[in-house]
């Protein structure tokens, strides 16, 4: 999974590095300028062509140029804070970064709510302290782990 | 007798005028006045110029009456999308609050029925991204699958890439291995999935493309 607002900033770093105007690397990539200060803000994703062109223009390996097997460190304030939120919410499925969720899930929206909950209910995520979660879940979210068969689950936490 | 005023080496003096002058002056005047017949010729000639600027007025009437119902027509029309956007994202957003109230056994079959393009009328009705977190991953997988089958075939463009959040790594995995190999022909660029793909997936997928372009 790639953090798209890391790989924007390095973009932009290793742009800078090798003095490039947003305009010189922009026309590299046959994209606009704004086309690229998107990328660099991690508000768009850099297609597979311009990160093989981005690669040979500053000469980086893609894990360089892709910021892979880097560390997620979260600000508990604002989790999102300096990353793409889906590089966040995959990190916490894969179980890579580990978050007091009671903490911390008022800062997810329903659908990512739900994501970490399914992946809890299905066994795939563990989580020690459903207890203090249940108390930050909305009326819906608790039926979908009361429910029917999944019953089993409160008791176990309670 | 009349006088007229003349300058003559700066002093000022007064000139009889004679009678000519003042009778072009008084011949001048009448030019405005008009007798009995010429008024009514004059009127019937007011007349026509009215009637021609009715006749232009009309069609100038019938333009803008047929353009303004153009607009009126269209703007309709667009009411009539944006309502039926509204009564579409007020219905998806009331299913998709009651989606989590239906047991797991009515999610999977409802899962099956997008997957296999069951009840379309229904399905239409869903908005596709709202559902799918409520589904176990292995149905999203499902999905997934046929859903790529079928933008392999050209019957649905992008619903495999709102999946692809929502899908297992390794039915990803699996697809960048198909893909690779060239089972996806109709499948040119993975641009939209690949910040879904686990970090191996990508190298995988970037030393490919970067073959190709050698």
């Amino acid at each position: 999974m790639i953090d798209f607002v890391k790989v924007g900033k390095k973009i932009q770093e290793l742009r800078i590095q090798s003095n490039l105007s947003q305009d010189e690397l922009a026309d590299k990539l046959f994209i606009t300028r704004q086309g690229l200060s998107r990328y660099e803000h991690g508000q768009s994703v850099p297609s597979i062509d311009s990160l093989i062109t981005l690669s040979k223009v500053f000469n980086v390996s893609i894990d360089e140029l892709l910021c892979l097997d880097e560390d997620i460190v979260v600000d508990k304030d604002n989790i999102f804070l300096g990353h793409s939120r889906e590089y966040v919410i995959s990190n916490i499925l894969q179980g890579k970064l580990k978050l007091k969720f009671e903490d911390v899930f008022y800062q997810f929206s329903p659908s990512e709510r739900m994501r970490i909950l399914l992946a809890i209910k299905e066994g795939r995520l563990n989580y020690d302290n459903m207890e203090d979660l249940y108390k930050v879940l909305t009326s819906a979210e608790r039926y979908l782990f009361n429910g029917g068969k999944y019953r089993e689950i409160e008791k176990s936490h309670n | 007798m009349k006088l007229k005023k003349v300058i003559i080496d700066g002093k000022e003096y007064y000139q009889e005028v004679e009678d000519e002058s003042s009778e072009v002056s008084i011949e001048e005047e009448p030019k405005e006045v008009k007798n009995k017949s010429e008024e009514s010729n004059n009127f019937g000639k007011n007349e026509n110029n009215t009637k021609e600027k009715n006749v232009d007025f009309s069609m100038i009437k019938d333009q803008v009456r047929d353009i303004s119902s153009r607009i009126l027509s269209g703007v309709q029309d667009m009411i009539n999308t944006e309502k039926e956007a509204i009564n579409f994202s007020r219905k998806s957003d009331r299913i998709s609050k009651i989606i989590p109230f239906l047991s797991d056994d009515e999610l999977h079959n409802l899962a099956l029925k997008i997957a296999n393009d069951e009840d379309k009328e229904v399905i239409s009705r869903l908005d596709i991204e709202k559902v799918l977190p409520f589904f176990t991953e292995e149905d999203c997988d499902i999905i997934f699958i046929k859903k790529l089958e079928c933008a392999e075939k050209g019957t649905d463009g992008s619903t495999y890439i709102k999946c692809a959040p929502f899908v297992s790594q390794k039915a990803l995995s699996k697809f960048v291995d198909l893909y690779i190999e060239g089972e996806f022909k109709n499948i040119s660029k993975l641009d939209t999935i690949y910040p879904f793909l686990a970090e191996e997936d990508i190298k995988k997928l970037f030393y490919y493309e970067l073959g190709k372009d050698n």
